[in-house]
Protein backbone atom coordinates (compact mmCIF):
# COMPACT_ATOMS: atom_id res chain seq x y z
CA UNK A 1 0.00 0.00 0.00
CA UNK A 2 1.23 3.25 -0.99
CA UNK A 3 1.82 5.81 1.79
CA UNK A 4 -0.83 8.66 2.42
CA UNK A 5 1.45 10.89 3.99
CA UNK A 6 5.48 11.38 3.15
CA UNK A 7 7.34 13.73 4.93
CA UNK A 8 11.20 14.58 4.38
CA UNK A 9 11.28 17.84 5.80
CA UNK A 10 13.11 19.26 2.98
CA UNK A 11 13.53 22.85 3.37
CA UNK A 12 15.73 25.69 2.25
CA UNK A 13 14.98 27.90 5.00
CA UNK A 14 14.52 27.14 8.99
CA UNK A 15 10.23 26.61 8.85
CA UNK A 16 7.72 26.38 11.57
CA UNK A 17 6.37 23.04 11.15
CA UNK A 18 2.65 24.78 11.04
CA UNK A 19 3.68 26.72 7.72
CA UNK A 20 5.18 23.57 6.81
CA UNK A 21 3.58 21.50 3.64
CA UNK A 22 4.73 17.88 3.64
CA UNK A 23 6.08 16.09 0.36
CA UNK A 24 2.62 14.59 -0.06
CA UNK A 25 0.99 18.23 0.22
CA UNK A 26 -0.22 17.68 4.20
CA UNK A 27 0.07 20.72 6.93
CA UNK A 28 0.59 20.37 10.02
CA UNK A 29 -1.32 21.22 12.77
CA UNK A 30 -0.34 22.18 16.99
CA UNK A 31 -2.40 20.02 18.94
CA UNK A 32 -4.78 22.66 20.91
CA UNK A 33 -4.06 21.02 24.06
CA UNK A 34 -0.33 21.34 23.64
CA UNK A 35 -0.73 25.04 22.58
CA UNK A 36 3.26 25.80 24.20
CA UNK A 37 4.22 23.25 22.16
CA UNK A 38 6.72 24.29 19.18
CA UNK A 39 8.70 22.41 16.16
CA UNK A 40 10.91 23.72 13.52
CA UNK A 41 11.92 21.80 10.45
CA UNK A 42 15.99 22.86 10.21
CA UNK A 43 17.09 23.70 6.81
CA UNK A 44 20.70 22.68 7.78
CA UNK A 45 19.63 19.39 8.80
CA UNK A 46 16.60 18.65 6.88
CA UNK A 47 15.22 17.36 10.03
CA UNK A 48 12.29 18.40 12.71
CA UNK A 49 13.22 19.14 15.92
CA UNK A 50 12.20 20.90 19.41
CA UNK A 51 12.83 24.04 20.30
CA UNK A 52 10.84 24.21 23.34
CA UNK A 53 10.70 21.65 26.96
CA UNK A 54 7.22 21.72 26.52
CA UNK A 55 4.71 18.87 25.07
CA UNK A 56 4.63 19.47 21.51
CA UNK A 57 1.92 17.61 19.41
CA UNK A 58 1.39 18.16 16.04
CA UNK A 59 -1.22 16.28 13.55
CA UNK A 60 -1.04 15.95 9.74
CA UNK A 61 -4.04 16.50 7.53
CA UNK A 62 -3.57 13.47 5.81
CA UNK A 63 -6.63 11.58 6.48
CA UNK A 64 -5.93 7.43 6.90
CA UNK A 65 -8.55 5.29 5.00
CA UNK A 66 -9.44 3.51 8.52
CA UNK A 67 -7.92 3.16 11.57
CA UNK A 68 -5.39 0.28 10.59
CA UNK A 69 -2.21 2.64 9.55
CA UNK A 70 1.68 2.58 10.77
CA UNK A 71 3.07 5.61 11.00
CA UNK A 72 7.01 5.71 10.91
CA UNK A 73 10.15 7.77 10.93
CA UNK A 74 13.86 8.45 11.26
CA UNK A 75 15.10 9.55 14.94
CA UNK A 76 18.22 11.83 13.94
CA UNK A 77 20.24 11.68 17.17
CA UNK A 78 22.45 14.33 17.41
CA UNK A 79 22.57 13.54 21.17
CA UNK A 80 20.08 11.72 23.29
CA UNK A 81 18.18 13.97 25.08
CA UNK A 82 14.15 14.31 25.89
CA UNK A 83 11.50 12.74 24.06
CA UNK A 84 10.79 12.43 20.72
CA UNK A 85 8.37 10.33 19.29
CA UNK A 86 5.52 9.84 16.47
CA UNK A 87 1.45 9.30 16.96
CA UNK A 88 -1.59 7.49 15.49
CA UNK A 89 -5.06 7.51 16.06
CA UNK A 90 -4.77 11.01 17.14
CA UNK A 91 -7.67 13.25 18.03
CA UNK A 92 -7.77 16.85 16.67
CA UNK A 93 -9.39 17.83 19.55
CA UNK A 94 -9.13 15.37 22.64
CA UNK A 95 -5.62 14.57 23.74
CA UNK A 96 -6.16 10.88 22.41
CA UNK A 97 -3.54 8.88 21.24
CA UNK A 98 -1.00 6.20 20.82
CA UNK A 99 2.37 6.65 20.56
CA UNK A 100 5.64 5.22 20.01
CA UNK A 101 8.63 7.55 21.42
CA UNK A 102 11.78 7.12 22.53
CA UNK A 103 12.40 8.17 26.20
CA UNK A 104 15.73 9.37 27.30
CA UNK A 105 15.28 9.43 31.01
CA UNK A 106 14.28 5.58 30.87
CA UNK A 107 16.88 4.62 28.00
CA UNK A 108 14.06 3.11 25.92
CA UNK A 109 10.96 2.90 23.28
CA UNK A 110 7.64 3.53 24.73
CA UNK A 111 3.82 2.83 23.61
CA UNK A 112 1.69 5.36 25.59
CA UNK A 113 -1.79 5.64 24.83
CA UNK A 114 -3.40 9.09 25.95
CA UNK A 115 -7.98 8.58 26.15
CA UNK A 116 -9.20 12.17 26.71
CA UNK A 117 -5.96 13.46 28.51
CA UNK A 118 -5.17 10.43 30.67
CA UNK A 119 -1.55 8.70 29.59
CA UNK A 120 -0.95 5.13 30.53
CA UNK A 121 2.33 3.22 29.27
CA UNK A 122 1.18 0.04 27.55
CA UNK A 123 4.82 -1.12 27.03
CA UNK A 124 8.24 -0.34 26.54
CA UNK A 125 12.05 -2.09 25.17
CA UNK A 126 15.18 -0.74 26.21
CA UNK A 127 17.87 0.47 23.81
CA UNK A 128 20.90 2.58 24.28
CA UNK A 129 20.98 5.37 21.21
CA UNK A 130 24.38 6.41 19.68
CA UNK A 131 24.63 10.16 19.20
CA UNK A 132 25.07 10.74 15.55
CA UNK A 133 23.11 7.39 14.38
CA UNK A 134 20.00 7.18 13.20
CA UNK A 135 17.18 4.29 14.00
CA UNK A 136 13.60 3.97 11.69
CA UNK A 137 10.83 3.26 14.16
CA UNK A 138 7.21 2.73 13.52
CA UNK A 139 4.28 2.08 15.11
CA UNK A 140 1.97 0.06 13.46
CA UNK A 141 -2.16 0.42 14.60
CA UNK A 142 -4.12 -2.29 13.17
CA UNK A 143 -7.54 -3.38 15.30
CA UNK A 144 -6.46 -3.34 18.82
CA UNK A 145 -3.29 -4.86 17.78
CA UNK A 146 -0.58 -2.07 18.60
CA UNK A 147 3.01 -2.38 18.20
CA UNK A 148 6.22 -1.00 17.61
CA UNK A 149 9.16 -1.70 15.63
CA UNK A 150 12.72 -0.52 15.32
CA UNK A 151 14.76 -1.04 12.68
CA UNK A 152 12.88 -3.33 11.39
CA UNK A 153 12.70 -5.75 14.32
CA UNK A 154 8.90 -5.76 16.53
CA UNK A 155 9.95 -4.98 20.06
CA UNK A 156 6.56 -4.40 21.47
CA UNK A 157 2.79 -6.50 20.95
CA UNK A 158 0.29 -5.23 23.23
CA UNK A 159 -3.47 -5.49 22.71
CA UNK A 160 -5.41 -2.37 23.48
CA UNK A 161 -9.03 -1.24 22.16
CA UNK A 162 -8.88 2.24 23.99
CA UNK A 163 -8.36 4.53 20.85
CA UNK A 164 -10.75 3.27 18.10
CA UNK A 165 -11.17 6.06 15.68
CA UNK A 166 -8.88 6.38 12.41
CA UNK A 167 -7.67 9.80 13.75
CA UNK A 168 -4.60 11.20 12.34
CA UNK A 169 -0.90 10.57 12.02
CA UNK A 170 1.43 12.94 13.93
CA UNK A 171 4.82 13.97 15.70
CA UNK A 172 5.66 14.49 19.65
CA UNK A 173 8.56 15.61 21.47
CA UNK A 174 9.15 16.65 24.99
CA UNK A 175 11.55 17.63 27.48
CA UNK A 176 14.52 18.83 25.26
CA UNK A 177 14.77 21.75 23.31
CA UNK A 178 17.09 20.62 20.37
CA UNK A 179 19.60 22.27 17.67
CA UNK A 180 20.79 21.30 14.63
CA UNK A 181 23.40 19.51 16.77
CA UNK A 182 22.15 18.52 19.78
CA UNK A 183 18.74 16.41 20.51
CA UNK A 184 16.47 14.05 18.86
CA UNK A 185 15.53 15.08 15.42
CA UNK A 186 12.68 13.41 13.07
CA UNK A 187 13.53 12.65 9.40
CA UNK A 188 11.73 10.43 6.78
CA UNK A 189 7.95 10.20 8.33
CA UNK A 190 5.53 8.03 6.76
CA UNK A 191 2.10 7.00 7.54
CA UNK A 192 0.80 4.24 5.21
CA UNK A 193 -2.80 2.36 5.32
CA UNK A 194 -2.39 -1.54 6.53
CA UNK A 195 -4.80 -4.22 5.80
CA UNK A 196 -6.55 -3.47 2.61
CA UNK A 197 -6.00 -4.34 -0.63
CA UNK A 198 -6.43 -7.88 -1.89
CA UNK A 199 -5.81 -9.63 0.86
CA UNK A 200 -7.60 -9.02 3.54
CA UNK A 201 -6.18 -9.06 7.05
CA UNK A 202 -8.42 -8.24 10.12
CA UNK A 203 -6.97 -8.77 13.79
CA UNK A 204 -10.24 -8.04 15.18
CA UNK A 205 -13.59 -7.72 13.42
CA UNK A 206 -17.09 -7.16 15.01
CA UNK A 207 -19.15 -6.83 11.41
CA UNK A 208 -19.94 -9.13 9.06
CA UNK A 209 -17.72 -10.40 6.26
CA UNK A 210 -19.11 -11.34 2.56
CA UNK A 211 -16.84 -12.71 -0.02
CA UNK A 212 -18.12 -13.56 -3.44
CA UNK A 213 -14.87 -14.46 -4.41
CA UNK A 214 -12.52 -16.77 -3.72
CA UNK A 215 -10.30 -15.99 -0.36
CA UNK A 216 -6.54 -17.44 -0.94
CA UNK A 217 -5.71 -16.80 2.81
CA UNK A 218 -7.93 -15.30 5.52
CA UNK A 219 -6.96 -14.50 8.89
CA UNK A 220 -9.63 -13.19 11.17
CA UNK A 221 -8.23 -13.47 14.36
CA UNK A 222 -10.99 -12.48 16.94
CA UNK A 223 -14.24 -12.27 14.86
CA UNK A 224 -17.97 -11.22 16.42
CA UNK A 225 -19.71 -11.15 12.98
CA UNK A 226 -21.32 -13.50 11.19
CA UNK A 227 -18.85 -14.25 7.68
CA UNK A 228 -20.96 -15.17 4.96
CA UNK A 229 -18.48 -17.05 2.08
CA UNK A 230 -19.50 -18.04 -1.15
CA UNK A 231 -16.45 -18.61 -2.98
CA UNK A 232 -13.94 -21.76 -1.92
CA UNK A 233 -12.04 -20.50 0.83
CA UNK A 234 -8.32 -22.31 0.41
CA UNK A 235 -7.07 -21.27 4.03
CA UNK A 236 -9.50 -19.95 6.98
CA UNK A 237 -7.79 -18.96 10.47
CA UNK A 238 -10.24 -17.51 12.88
CA UNK A 239 -8.79 -17.61 16.37
CA UNK A 240 -12.20 -16.74 18.08
CA UNK A 241 -15.43 -16.82 16.33
CA UNK A 242 -18.45 -15.71 17.92
CA UNK A 243 -20.93 -15.51 15.41
CA UNK A 244 -22.11 -18.19 12.35
CA UNK A 245 -20.06 -19.27 9.44
CA UNK A 246 -21.77 -19.97 6.19
CA UNK A 247 -19.63 -21.71 3.56
CA UNK A 248 -21.68 -22.07 0.14
CA UNK A 249 -18.07 -23.68 -1.64
CA UNK A 250 -16.01 -25.80 -0.44
CA UNK A 251 -13.28 -25.06 2.63
CA UNK A 252 -9.97 -26.72 2.29
CA UNK A 253 -8.75 -25.53 5.31
CA UNK A 254 -10.20 -24.23 8.39
CA UNK A 255 -9.09 -23.48 11.13
CA UNK A 256 -11.01 -22.16 14.13
CA UNK A 257 -9.42 -22.29 17.71
CA UNK A 258 -12.35 -20.84 19.59
CA UNK A 259 -15.29 -21.17 18.29
CA UNK A 260 -19.12 -19.93 20.06
CA UNK A 261 -21.00 -19.79 17.10
CA UNK A 262 -22.16 -22.28 14.37
CA UNK A 263 -20.36 -23.43 11.46
CA UNK A 264 -22.13 -24.08 8.68
CA UNK A 265 -20.63 -25.60 5.30
CA UNK A 266 -22.88 -26.68 2.66
CA UNK A 267 -20.34 -27.92 0.32
CA UNK A 268 -17.82 -30.59 0.93
CA UNK A 269 -15.28 -30.62 3.56
CA UNK A 270 -13.24 -33.08 1.34
CA UNK A 271 -9.53 -32.04 2.95
CA UNK A 272 -10.79 -30.11 5.73
CA UNK A 273 -8.97 -29.70 9.06
CA UNK A 274 -11.69 -28.29 11.31
CA UNK A 275 -9.48 -27.02 14.71
CA UNK A 276 -11.81 -26.37 16.88
CA UNK A 277 -10.60 -25.89 20.77
CA UNK A 278 -13.56 -24.65 22.54
CA UNK A 279 -16.99 -25.37 20.40
CA UNK A 280 -20.01 -24.21 21.93
CA UNK A 281 -22.11 -24.20 18.22
CA UNK A 282 -22.98 -26.31 15.93
CA UNK A 283 -21.16 -27.82 13.31
CA UNK A 284 -23.15 -29.21 10.14
CA UNK A 285 -21.61 -30.77 6.80
CA UNK A 286 -23.77 -31.77 3.97
CA UNK A 287 -21.13 -33.67 2.66
CA UNK A 288 -17.89 -35.67 3.56
CA UNK A 289 -15.82 -34.53 6.21
CA UNK A 290 -12.52 -36.33 5.76
CA UNK A 291 -10.58 -35.11 8.89
CA UNK A 292 -12.31 -33.07 11.85
CA UNK A 293 -10.27 -32.21 14.68
CA UNK A 294 -12.37 -30.68 17.38
CA UNK A 295 -10.43 -30.74 20.71
CA UNK A 296 -13.33 -29.72 23.33
CA UNK A 297 -16.22 -29.74 22.17
CA UNK A 298 -19.94 -28.68 24.18
CA UNK A 299 -21.73 -28.68 20.38
CA UNK A 300 -23.39 -30.25 18.18
CA UNK A 301 -21.26 -32.40 15.31
CA UNK A 302 -24.01 -33.67 12.96
CA UNK A 303 -22.32 -34.68 9.46
CA UNK A 304 -24.41 -36.52 6.63
CA UNK A 305 -21.75 -38.19 4.87
CA UNK A 306 -18.75 -40.58 6.40
CA UNK A 307 -16.22 -39.56 8.71
CA UNK A 308 -12.65 -40.64 7.73
CA UNK A 309 -11.14 -39.19 11.17
CA UNK A 310 -12.57 -37.74 13.72
CA UNK A 311 -10.10 -36.79 17.35
CA UNK A 312 -12.22 -35.15 19.52
CA UNK A 313 -10.33 -35.22 22.85
CA UNK A 314 -13.13 -33.80 25.34
CA UNK A 315 -16.36 -33.93 24.34
CA UNK A 316 -19.22 -32.96 25.85
CA UNK A 317 -22.38 -32.64 23.01
CA UNK A 318 -23.30 -35.40 20.77
CA UNK A 319 -21.59 -36.27 17.53
CA UNK A 320 -23.97 -37.92 14.09
CA UNK A 321 -22.95 -39.46 11.33
CA UNK A 322 -24.92 -41.09 8.56
CA UNK A 323 -22.05 -42.73 7.08
CA UNK A 324 -18.76 -44.57 8.21
CA UNK A 325 -16.31 -42.97 10.98
CA UNK A 326 -12.90 -44.93 9.94
CA UNK A 327 -9.95 -44.09 12.48
CA UNK A 328 -12.66 -42.60 14.77
CA UNK A 329 -10.83 -41.68 18.09
CA UNK A 330 -11.66 -40.37 21.32
CA UNK A 331 -9.43 -39.23 23.66
CA UNK A 332 -8.62 -37.60 27.36
CA UNK A 333 -12.31 -37.06 28.08
CA UNK A 334 -12.73 -34.77 31.19
CA UNK A 335 -13.25 -36.07 34.27
CA UNK A 336 -16.58 -34.57 34.32
CA UNK A 337 -20.00 -35.93 34.45
CA UNK A 338 -20.52 -34.69 31.09
CA UNK A 339 -23.89 -36.00 29.02
CA UNK A 340 -22.29 -37.93 26.36
CA UNK A 341 -23.73 -39.90 22.91
CA UNK A 342 -22.55 -41.12 19.80
CA UNK A 343 -24.35 -42.35 17.00
CA UNK A 344 -22.02 -43.74 14.11
CA UNK A 345 -23.11 -46.20 11.50
CA UNK A 346 -19.72 -47.52 11.01
CA UNK A 347 -17.22 -49.20 12.50
CA UNK A 348 -15.53 -47.23 15.62
CA UNK A 349 -12.64 -47.51 17.86
CA UNK A 350 -12.66 -45.52 21.26
CA UNK A 351 -10.01 -45.06 22.91
CA UNK A 352 -9.48 -43.91 26.45
CA UNK A 353 -6.86 -42.51 28.75
CA UNK A 354 -6.52 -43.93 31.87
CA UNK A 355 -9.76 -44.03 34.51
CA UNK A 356 -12.04 -42.91 32.29
CA UNK A 357 -15.14 -44.89 31.68
CA UNK A 358 -17.58 -45.02 29.05
CA UNK A 359 -20.73 -46.49 28.56
CA UNK A 360 -21.71 -46.96 24.83
CA UNK A 361 -25.53 -48.15 24.27
CA UNK B 1 17.84 -13.03 30.08
CA UNK B 2 14.36 -14.33 30.29
CA UNK B 3 10.76 -13.38 29.70
CA UNK B 4 8.20 -14.35 32.04
CA UNK B 5 4.37 -13.47 32.68
CA UNK B 6 3.16 -11.88 36.38
CA UNK B 7 0.29 -10.46 37.81
CA UNK B 8 1.17 -7.41 39.32
CA UNK B 9 -0.39 -4.91 41.99
CA UNK B 10 -1.47 -1.39 40.57
CA UNK B 11 0.21 1.86 41.44
CA UNK B 12 0.34 5.32 40.48
CA UNK B 13 3.50 6.75 39.08
CA UNK B 14 4.81 9.99 37.34
CA UNK B 15 5.27 9.52 34.39
CA UNK B 16 6.33 11.85 31.36
CA UNK B 17 3.20 12.53 30.29
CA UNK B 18 1.23 13.30 34.21
CA UNK B 19 0.41 11.09 36.87
CA UNK B 20 -0.61 7.51 35.15
CA UNK B 21 -1.10 3.73 36.34
CA UNK B 22 1.04 1.36 35.95
CA UNK B 23 2.05 -2.79 37.10
CA UNK B 24 4.44 -2.55 39.70
CA UNK B 25 6.67 -4.82 38.71
CA UNK B 26 7.46 -2.50 35.35
CA UNK B 27 8.89 0.15 38.22
CA UNK B 28 11.35 -2.35 39.57
CA UNK B 29 14.60 -2.33 38.36
CA UNK B 30 16.48 -4.94 36.12
CA UNK B 31 13.28 -4.94 34.17
CA UNK B 32 14.61 -4.43 30.03
CA UNK B 33 11.43 -4.46 28.50
CA UNK B 34 7.65 -5.17 29.13
CA UNK B 35 4.16 -4.98 28.28
CA UNK B 36 1.11 -4.81 30.47
CA UNK B 37 -2.57 -4.54 30.59
CA UNK B 38 -4.15 -3.05 33.26
CA UNK B 39 -7.22 -4.66 34.68
CA UNK B 40 -10.17 -2.01 34.70
CA UNK B 41 -10.45 -2.33 38.64
CA UNK B 42 -6.97 -1.56 38.78
CA UNK B 43 -6.95 -4.72 41.38
CA UNK B 44 -4.52 -6.30 39.03
CA UNK B 45 -2.56 -6.01 35.94
CA UNK B 46 -1.36 -8.83 33.74
CA UNK B 47 2.62 -8.21 32.95
CA UNK B 48 5.23 -10.19 30.30
CA UNK B 49 8.77 -8.17 31.06
CA UNK B 50 12.09 -9.33 30.06
CA UNK B 51 14.51 -9.43 33.37
CA UNK B 52 18.20 -9.81 33.69
CA UNK B 53 17.46 -11.44 37.04
CA UNK B 54 13.48 -12.00 38.73
CA UNK B 55 14.40 -13.18 41.87
CA UNK B 56 14.55 -9.48 43.33
CA UNK B 57 10.91 -9.16 41.26
CA UNK B 58 9.61 -12.29 42.83
CA UNK B 59 10.77 -11.21 46.34
CA UNK B 60 8.08 -8.65 46.07
CA UNK B 61 4.76 -9.72 47.60
CA UNK B 62 3.04 -7.58 45.20
CA UNK B 63 4.32 -9.24 42.00
CA UNK B 64 3.95 -12.80 41.16
CA UNK B 65 5.35 -14.70 38.76
CA UNK B 66 3.01 -16.89 36.37
CA UNK B 67 4.71 -20.74 35.60
CA UNK B 68 7.24 -20.41 33.76
CA UNK B 69 6.18 -22.90 31.24
CA UNK B 70 5.53 -23.11 27.43
CA UNK B 71 2.04 -21.64 26.45
CA UNK B 72 1.83 -24.60 24.55
CA UNK B 73 1.73 -27.07 26.98
CA UNK B 74 -1.33 -28.97 28.22
CA UNK B 75 -3.39 -27.80 30.82
CA UNK B 76 -3.66 -31.63 31.95
CA UNK B 77 0.87 -32.14 31.88
CA UNK B 78 1.14 -28.83 33.71
CA UNK B 79 0.72 -31.05 36.82
CA UNK B 80 -0.88 -30.11 39.67
CA UNK B 81 1.89 -28.12 41.52
CA UNK B 82 1.78 -25.37 38.84
CA UNK B 83 -1.87 -25.54 38.76
CA UNK B 84 -2.44 -25.33 42.53
CA UNK B 85 0.56 -22.27 42.24
CA UNK B 86 -1.45 -20.90 39.56
CA UNK B 87 -4.53 -20.78 41.93
CA UNK B 88 -3.20 -19.11 44.75
CA UNK B 89 -1.81 -16.54 43.04
CA UNK B 90 -4.82 -15.72 40.93
CA UNK B 91 -6.60 -15.71 44.33
CA UNK B 92 -4.56 -13.55 45.63
CA UNK B 93 -5.57 -10.92 43.41
CA UNK B 94 -8.83 -11.87 43.89
CA UNK B 95 -9.14 -13.01 40.09
CA UNK B 96 -11.71 -16.27 39.81
CA UNK B 97 -10.46 -19.91 39.28
CA UNK B 98 -13.47 -20.35 36.84
CA UNK B 99 -11.37 -18.93 34.27
CA UNK B 100 -9.58 -23.01 33.77
CA UNK B 101 -13.03 -24.41 33.35
CA UNK B 102 -15.18 -21.64 32.01
CA UNK B 103 -16.78 -22.19 29.15
CA UNK B 104 -14.77 -25.18 28.82
CA UNK B 105 -12.02 -26.97 30.32
CA UNK B 106 -8.55 -25.14 28.96
CA UNK B 107 -6.72 -26.93 26.53
CA UNK B 108 -3.26 -25.53 27.16
CA UNK B 109 -1.44 -22.80 29.39
CA UNK B 110 -1.87 -20.44 26.83
CA UNK B 111 -5.67 -20.18 27.14
CA UNK B 112 -5.10 -19.54 31.03
CA UNK B 113 -3.08 -16.82 30.25
CA UNK B 114 -5.42 -15.55 27.46
CA UNK B 115 -8.49 -15.89 29.73
CA UNK B 116 -7.24 -13.75 32.44
CA UNK B 117 -6.03 -11.35 29.33
CA UNK B 118 -9.86 -11.27 27.95
CA UNK B 119 -11.18 -10.40 32.01
CA UNK B 120 -9.47 -6.61 30.97
CA UNK B 121 -9.37 -6.36 28.02
CA UNK B 122 -11.96 -8.57 25.54
CA UNK B 123 -9.76 -8.97 22.41
CA UNK B 124 -6.78 -9.97 24.25
CA UNK B 125 -4.59 -12.72 23.02
CA UNK B 126 -0.60 -13.71 23.97
CA UNK B 127 -0.27 -13.74 20.34
CA UNK B 128 -0.15 -10.05 20.47
CA UNK B 129 1.75 -9.59 24.23
CA UNK B 130 5.21 -9.62 23.63
CA UNK B 131 8.46 -7.79 23.95
CA UNK B 132 11.89 -8.18 22.64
Amino acid sequence: MPAFLTETFTVTSDTALSSRTSDSGHTWTLHPNTSSGSILVDASTDTARATTTAASIYYSSATPTNADYDTQADLVVKTVAGITGVCARLSTSATTYYTLLYYQTNGRWEIYKAVSGTSTLLGFSSQTLTDGASYTFRLECIGTAIKAYVGGTQVISVTDSSVTAAGRPGVVTQLVSATDTTGMHLDNLSATDVGGGGTTYTSTLTGAVTLAGTAVKRTGRLLTGAPTLAGTVSRQTARALAGTLTLAGTLAKQTARVLSGALTPSGTLSTALVKLLDLAGTVTSGGTMTRQISRVLAGVVSITGGIARLTTRALSGSVTSGGAAVGEEIGDLPAFDYPLSLDLNGPRRVSLSQGRKVELG
Amino acid sequence: VAKRYYLSKVITVDGPFGPERRAKVLTQSGVRAGVQLLHPSGAWALVILDATNHVSLIADLDNRDLPDLSLDIKWNAMGSVAQRRLEHTLAHFGIPTSVFTEPTLVDAYRDVIDRIGQLAEPTFTTNNFDVS
